[in-house]
C-alpha cells in the first residue's frame, strides 16, 4: 500500500515537473556570406553527494558511499572523484574564427577554444606535487575517454595560471587543510575529429538519439569553417546540507558554409567542376565562351536544417521535456518556419524567435531568404589579436603579436602565453610599436602599455615558460609587441616521428577585463608552427660505424708497429729470398732452364 | 728454417711482452667490462623461498572447529565417529579437510555468526524423531541427552555435520583435490575490490526514477558479511534511449512480448549502451531493463524464465522490469518503488553469489555459505599466487635476455611473505585473516609478473647489441686474433 502511495506522490510530482538536472538549447544565427552559426548547449547536473577527499593509500569504500547517477554520466563522475578534481574544462577546436567579418565569439568566447585541445582543472591537493600527480592521472583517464593524446600531458607542458582563467565561482575543497591548484595544458597539434565527438555525445543522457544532439553528425560538424566543443564541469555546494553536485555544461559551436553544404547535397562529397552552361557569370563585365567573371554569392537562397546537418531534430530530449530553439534573424530578409512530422508549420517572427520542440516527432526548420545578406550579425569583437612568427634562421626567431582595439574606449586584458622549453624567450628583446589614429607606426615604450604581471622562465624538460602580461590598448589604437627567442636542440629520442613538420606552439589566451577586473571576453590567437633544427636520424649509426673504423685503423697500425719488426728493403729482400715461394719460383726457373737446355 | 735474427734478443722479447700484455688486457679487463656494461640487471629471485612455500601449501590442512555443548567423553567418542564417517564417505579428503569437535565451555564468548556450535535442546517435550535446526552457525538438536543413547546422537551429529552443514564445502574441497579440478566459467576471477554497478536502462525517453537508497539498504547486510572477502563499491545509473539489438515477438495468446532464449546472448547492446567503466577493478553489472512496452501496459517476458532475468557469465545479470500497476499517462515520471525493487534485488543477490562463486544451496544459510567461499578462495588465491610466481621464475630462467628489476624481487618477497602468513592463519583457523593475506599475496604476485621492464626487454634482442658493436669490435678482435696466432707460432720456434 505504501509504495502505491509513494508512486502516487511521485505521479503527482512528476506531472510537468521541470527537469532540473538536464536542459538543452539550440540557437541558430545566419551570418553574412551565407554562413550559419549553430550553438548547441547542454546542461547536466549530478545528484548531490557529500564532498570527500580521495586518498589512494586509503582506498576502501563503505557501502554508504554509493554514488548514484541519473542524467550526469557515470563514466566521468568517478574519474573526477578519484583525482579530486573540483573543476574541469576541456576545449576541442578547429578552424579560424574570422572576428573581423563574424564579430565576437559566441558566449563572449568563454566556451571557445584555440586550435587543438586545451584542458584546465582545479584540483584539490595538499601540495603541488600531489596536484601534479592527480593531474597526470586525470589526463591519462581523459585521453582514454576522449580518444585524444592527452596522455602526453606532463610537467613539461603544464602551467599554473595566475590571472588568466580566473574561475568565475570560488571552488570548494573537502578538506580545509588542502589547497586548490589550477593547472592547465594545451596540445595544439591535436587533430579534432569524429573520435572526439562520439564520446562527447555519449556523455549526454540523450546520447544523440533525441533532442538537438540528434543533429550532431561528425561528417557535418567537422566539415565546417570553424568548430569548437567545450566541456565545463564545476562543483556546486550547498552550505546548509553540505552536499555538493557537479554541474556540467557541454557546448558545441559551428559555423557552417551553407553553400558548400548545398553543393555537397547535390554533388556528393567529391567536388565536380561546374558545367559551362551552368556557370554563373557576371554579364556586365567581359563575358564570352572563354571568359567568365563569377557572380558574387547568391542572396536569394532556400535551405533547411536537414540540408545543413544531414538530419532533422529528433523531437524533444525526453517525453515530457521540450527544447527551445532560437533563430536570430532579420525579418526583412528572412522567413523562418518550423515543420514537424504532421507537417504543421510554425513561422517565427523577429520578436518571438524561439520555438520549443516537444514530443517525439521529427522537426525540420526551413530557412527562406529573399536577401541573405541582411543578418542580425554578431557584436563586434572588443579586440582583434593575431600572433605570427618572424625570422627565418634555424637557431632563432621571434613572435610578433598585434592587438587592435576597434572600440571607442581603452581596453585592458591579460595576455597569457606558455611556450615549450625548447623555445628560449628573451624578454629583454621586447619592443612595442603603436599605430594611433594618425595611421603611422611608431616605436613606443612598452612599459607604457604593458605591465608584466608574471613571468616564469622555462626549465629544460621540466617546465614550460609561462608569461602573463597585463596590457592596455587605448581606443582605436593598434599595439604590436615583438620579442625574440632562441631555438634549442633536442635530444635524439625527443624528436617526434614527423620532426620535419615542425613543432606547434599553443595559442596565446587573451582575457579581456572590464574596469572591475572581471572577465568580459576571451579569445585565443592561432597556434604557430616553429621549425627546429632537425638532425639526420641515421646519424648515430653512421657515427658508430665511422668511429669504429677509425679506431680500429688507428689501433691496428699502432699495434702492428709495436709488435712487428721494422726492416729496410734490403733486409726484406734477404728475408724474401728465403721464403718458400721464392724457393719454389727458383726451382721452377731452374727446371725451365734445364728443359730449355735440353 | 729459422729466419735470421736482425734485432737484439731484448727487443724481440719486449715486443712479445707487449703483445701478451694487450691480449691479457683485452681478455681480463676488456671482455668482462664489455659483459658488465651490456648486461641487463637481473635480481636474484628467492627460488628456495618459493619452493618452501609450495611445500607448505601442499601440506596445508584445513581444520574447522565445532564447539559442542557436551561432556568431554561424549565429544571424544563423537570425534571418532565423525572421523570414520569422513574417511569412509569422503576418502579423497584424507585429512586435507577435517572437523574438530571442542567442548563448549562458555557460550557467551562465541558469536553465532562466527563460530560453529552444536547445542542440545533442553526442551522437555519428547515429541517425534529428533529434529535438527540450523540457525546461523548454531546447530540445535531439539532432543536432550537422556532420551537417546549417546551412540545414536553421535551418529546423528556426524551425519548432520557432514551431510548438512558442511556438505557443499566438502563437495568443493573434494573437487579441488581431484586430478582435474573443474573450472567454473561463471565465476569472476578474484579481486580484492569489485564495482557493483546497478543500471536502469530505459528503452525510450520516458523519465523513470527509482529508489536507490533501497538498493543500498538491501545490499548492505549481504556485503557486510563479505567484508573480509573483498571491498565492494556500489554505484547506480539511469540510461535512456537504450534500444535493443534484437526483436521481441508479440505473443497474442499470452498478450506479452516474448524474448527468445536464443536471443539472450545479443540482448545487451554493448556497442550502444554506455556500459564501459574506466576502472582497473572488475565491475559486476546488474541491469534492469525497462522496455517501452510498459507504457502499453504489456509485459516483456523472457522465454522459460520464472524471474524474467538471466545471468551473463563473468559479467553480471539482467532483469526485464514490467510495471505491475498500469501506468496512467505518458507524461509522468515513472517510479520504481521499494517493494518492486526488493523482488529484483533478490534475483540480483543470488546472481551476485553465483558470480562470486559462493556455494549455492538454498537450505544452507548465509554465514555457512560465506564461510565455505572464504576457505575455498583462500586456497584458490594461494594456489594462483604460487602458480604466478613459479611462472615468473620459469620465465626468467628460460629467457636470459630479460631484465629482472629489484621491484619485481620486492613484490615476489612480499607475495611469499603473505603466502606464509596466510597459510599460518589458515592452520590456526583465522580464516578472515588468511583471506585478507591471500588477496594481498595474489595482488603482489600479479604485480611482480606484469612489471613493464620485464616485458620491455624481451623486444631488445642480442642481435641488436651485436649490430651496434660489430663495427668496432670486429676489426679490433681480428687484429688481435691474428697477432696472437703469430705470437704462438713464433714462440713455438
Amino acid at each position: 500500500m505504501i509504495h502505491q502511495v509513494i508512486a502516487l506522490i511521485a505521479l503527482i510530482c512528476g506531472i510537468h515537473a521541470n527537469n532540473n538536472f538536464y536542459n538543452e538549447s539550440l540557437s541558430l544565427t545566419p551570418l553574412a556570406r551565407n554562413n550559419l552559426l549553430a550553438n548547441f548547449n547542454f546542461e547536466i547536473k549530478s545528484l548531490p553527494k557529500h564532498l570527500s577527499y580521495y586518498n589512494e593509500s586509503n582506498d576502501k569504500d563503505s557501502i554508504a558511499d554509493a554514488s548514484h547517477y541519473t542524467y550526469f554520466p557515470r563514466s566521468i563522475g568517478p574519474l573526477l572523484e578519484k583525482t579530486n578534481t573540483r573543476e574541469l574544462h576541456l576545449r576541442f577546436a578547429q578552424g579560424w574564427w574570422d572576428s573581423e567579418s563574424w564579430g565576437s565569439l559566441p558566449v563572449n568566447g568563454s566556451k571557445s577554444g584555440g586550435t587543438g585541445v586545451e584542458v584546465w582543472a582545479v584540483i584539490e591537493a595538499p601540495t603541488s606535487k600531489e596536484a601534479l600527480k592527480s593531474w597526470s592521472k586525470l589526463a591519462v583517464s581523459l585521453s582514454a575517454f576522449f580518444c585524444a593524446s592527452l596522455n602526453f600531458i606532463d610537467e613539461s607542458i603544464t602551467t599554473f595560471p595566475i590571472n588568466a582563467f580566473n574561475p568565475d565561482t570560488s571552488s570548494f575543497s573537502a578538506d580545509p587543510a588542502n589547497k586548490l591548484f589550477l593547472l592547465r595544458a594545451a596540445m595544439p597539434s591535436e587533430p579534432i575529429c569524429t573520435e572526439n565527438l562520439t564520446p562527447f555525445i555519449k556523455l549526454l543522457p540523450t546520447r544523440g538519439k533525441a533532442g538537438i544532439s540528434s543533429l550532431l553528425d561528425g561528417h557535418r560538424v567537422f566539415d565546417s569553417l570553424w568548430n569548437s566543443m567545450s566541456i565545463d564541469i564545476q562543483t556546486e555546494c550547498d552550505d546548509e546540507s553540505e552536499a555538493c553536485n557537479f554541474k556540467m555544461d557541454q557546448s558545441i559551436s559551428v559555423i557552417v558554409d551553407v553553400m558548400r553544404s548545398l553543393r555537397k547535397k547535390e554533388n556528393g562529397p567529391i567536388p565536380k567542376p561546374v558545367e559551362g552552361d551552368k556557370l554563373q557569370c557576371d554579364k556586365s563585365r567581359g563575358y564570352s565562351v572563354w571568359q567568365c567573371f563569377p557572380l558574387g554569392l547568391p542572396t536569394e537562397i532556400t535551405y533547411s536544417l536537414r540540408d545543413v546537418f544531414g538530419r532533422p531534430i529528433n523531437g524533444g530530449p525526453f517525453s515530457s521535456q521540450g527544447v527551445p530553439v532560437t533563430v536570430n534573424f532579420k525579418a526583412e530578409g528572412w522567413d523562418i518556419s518550423f515543420k514537424d512530422g504532421m507537417n504543421k508549420v510554425v513561422s517565427l517572427s523577429e520578436n518571438d524567435s524561439t520555438y520549443t520542440i516537444l514530443g517525439d516527432d521529427e522537426v525540420n526548420i526551413d530557412f527562406k531568404a529573399s536577401d541573405s545578406s541582411k543578418t542580425v550579425g554578431l557584436q563586434t569583437a572588443p579586440l582583434h589579436a593575431s600572433r605570427s612568427l618572424t625570422g627565418y634562421s634555424q637557431d632563432k626567431g621571434g613572435f610578433r603579436v598585434v592587438f587592435e582595439n576597434p572600440g571607442d574606449s581603452a581596453i585592458s586584458f591579460v595576455y597569457f602565453e606558455s611556450l615549450p622549453w625548447f623555445i628560449r624567450l628573451y624578454l629583454s628583446t621586447m619592443k612595442a610599436t603603436s599605430k594611433g589614429q594618425t595611421g603611422t607606426y611608431q616605436e613606443v615604450d612598452s612599459s607604457e602599455y604593458v605591465t608584466l604581471s608574471h613571468y616564469q622562465p622555462a626549465i629544460d624538460r621540466k617546465r614550460p615558460s609561462h608569461m602573463e602580461l597585463l596590457v592596455t590598448v587605448p581606443a582605436k589604437e593598434t599595439l604590436t609587441l615583438h620579442y625574440e627567442f632562441d631555438k634549442s636542440l633536442l635530444l635524439y629520442a625527443e624528436y617526434p616521428p614527423d620532426a620535419n613538420h615542425g613543432f606547434s606552439v599553443e595559442p596565446a589566451v587573451i582575457t579581456v577585463l572590464d574596469t572591475n577586473q572581471k572577465k568580459v571576453y576571451e579569445l585565443r590567437t592561432t597556434s604557430s608552427l616553429v621549425v627546429l633544427p632537425t638532425p639526420d636520424f641515421s646519424m648515430p649509426y653512421n657515427v658508430i660505424i665511422l668511429t669504429g673504423t677509425v679506431i680500429s685503423l688507428a689501433f691496428g697500425s699502432l699495434y702492428n708497429l709495436l709488435i712487428k719488426d721494422v726492416i729496410t728493403e734490403e733486409e726484406f729482400e734477404k728475408f724474401a729470398a728465403q721464403s718458400k715461394l721464392r724457393k719454389l719460383r727458383a726451382k721452377i726457373k731452374s727446371l725451365k732452364s734445364f728443359l730449355k737446355s735440353k | 728454417m729459422a729466419a735470421p735474427k736482425l734485432r737484439s734478443e731484448k727487443v724481440f722479447w719486449i715486443r712479445k711482452v707487449i703483445a701478451l700484455y694487450s691480449i691479457i688486457l683485452v681478455v681480463c679487463v676488456g671482455y668482462p667490462w664489455f659483459l658488465y656494461t651490456t648486461s641487463v640487471h637481473r635480481a636474484n629471485l628467492p627460488i628456495d623461498d618459493l619452493n618452501d612455500a609450495i611445500q607448505q601449501l601442499n601440506n596445508v590442512r584445513v581444520c574447522t572447529s565445532v564447539f559442542v555443548d557436551a561432556e568431554e567423553d561424549f565429544i571424544s567418542q563423537a570425534q571418532l565417529v565423525l572421523d570414520s564417517k569422513l574417511a569412509t564417505e569422503h576418502p579423497a579428503l584424507n585429512d586435507y579437510w577435517s572437523l574438530k569437535l571442542i567442548p563448549l565451555v562458555d557460550s557467551t564468548i562465541l558469536d553465532s555468526r562466527e563460530d560453529y556450535q552444536v547445542l542440545f535442546g533442553r526442551v522437555d517435550e519428547p515429541v517425534g524423531a529428533s529434529s535438527v535446526t540450523l540457525d546461523d552457525k548454531v546447530l540445535v538438536f531439539e532432543k536432550s541427552f537422556s532420551e537417546m543413547d549417546s551412540r545414536a546422537i553421535q551418529e546423528q551429529l556426524a551425519d548432520a555435520l557432514v551431510n548438512e552443514v558442511f556438505e557443499q564445502e566438502i563437495e568443493h574441497f573434494e573437487a579441488t583435490k581431484s586430478s582435474h579440478p573443474e573450472k567454473s566459467n561463471v565465476v569472476i576471477p578474484y579481486s580484492s575490490k569489485y564495482n557493483l554497478i546497478f543500471s536502469l536502462f530505459v528503452e525510450d525517453g520516458h523519465p523513470v526514477s527509482w529508489d536507490t537508497q533501497t538498493i543500498q539498504d538491501l545490499l548492505s547486510p549481504l556485503l557486510d558479511s563479505l567484508q573480509h572477502y573483498a571491498n565492494f563499491t556500489i554505484s547506480t545509473q539511469v540510461q535512456y534511449y537504450s534500444k535493443l539489438n534484437i526483436k521481441s515477438e508479440f505473443d497474442e495468446k499470452s498478450n506479452t512480448y516474448k524474448v527468445k532464449e536464443s536471443d539472450l546472448s545479443n540482448f545487451i547492446n554493448f556497442g550502444d549502451w554506455n556500459l564501459n567503466t574506466n576502472d582497473i577493478n572488475p565491475s559486476i553489472n546488474f541491469i534492469i531493463y525497462y522496455p517501452s512496452s510498459n507504457h502499453q501496459n504489456l509485459p516483456m517476458v523472457i522465454e522459460n524464465s520464472e524471474t524474467n532475468s538471466f545471468l551473463v557469465p563473468q559479467y553480471g545479470g539482467l532483469h526485464i522490469f514490467n510495471k505491475k500497476i498500469d501506468i496512467l499517462t505518458d507524461d509522468n515520471e515513472v517510479y520504481i518503488c521499494d517493494v518492486e525493487l526488493i523482488e529484483i534485488m533478490e534475483i540480483f543477490s543470488s546472481q551476485l553469489f553465483k558470480l562470486l562463486g559462493v556455494p549455492s544451496k538454498s537450505s544452507q544459510n548465509l554465514p555457512v555459505r560465506v564461510d565455505a567461499l572464504t576457505k575455498l578462495s583462500i586456497l584458490n588465491n594461494l594456489q594462483h599466487s604460487i602458480k604466478t610466481l613459479s611462472s615468473l621464475i620459469k620465465l626468467t630462467n628460460e629467457l636470459h635476455e630479460i631484465s629482472v628489476p629489484e621491484l619485481t624481487k620486492d613484490f615476489v618477497n612480499k607475495s611469499l611473505q603473505s603466502v606464509r602468513t596466510s597459510i599460518h592463519y589458515l592452520m590456526s583457523q583465522n580464516f578472515k585473516g588468511a583471506m585478507v593475506e591471500s588477496s594481498i599475496a595474489l595482488k603482489n604476485s600479479i604485480s611482480a609478473f606484469f612489471d613493464k621492464d620485464i616485458v620491455q626487454q624481451v623486444y631488445f634482442p642480442s642481435e641488436h647489441k651485436l649490430a651496434v658493436f660489430l663495427p668496432l669490435l670486429g676489426p679490433l678482435c681480428s687484429i688481435l686474433l691474428f697477432s696472437t696466432l703469430r705470437l704462438i707460432k713464433e714462440l713455438r720456434k
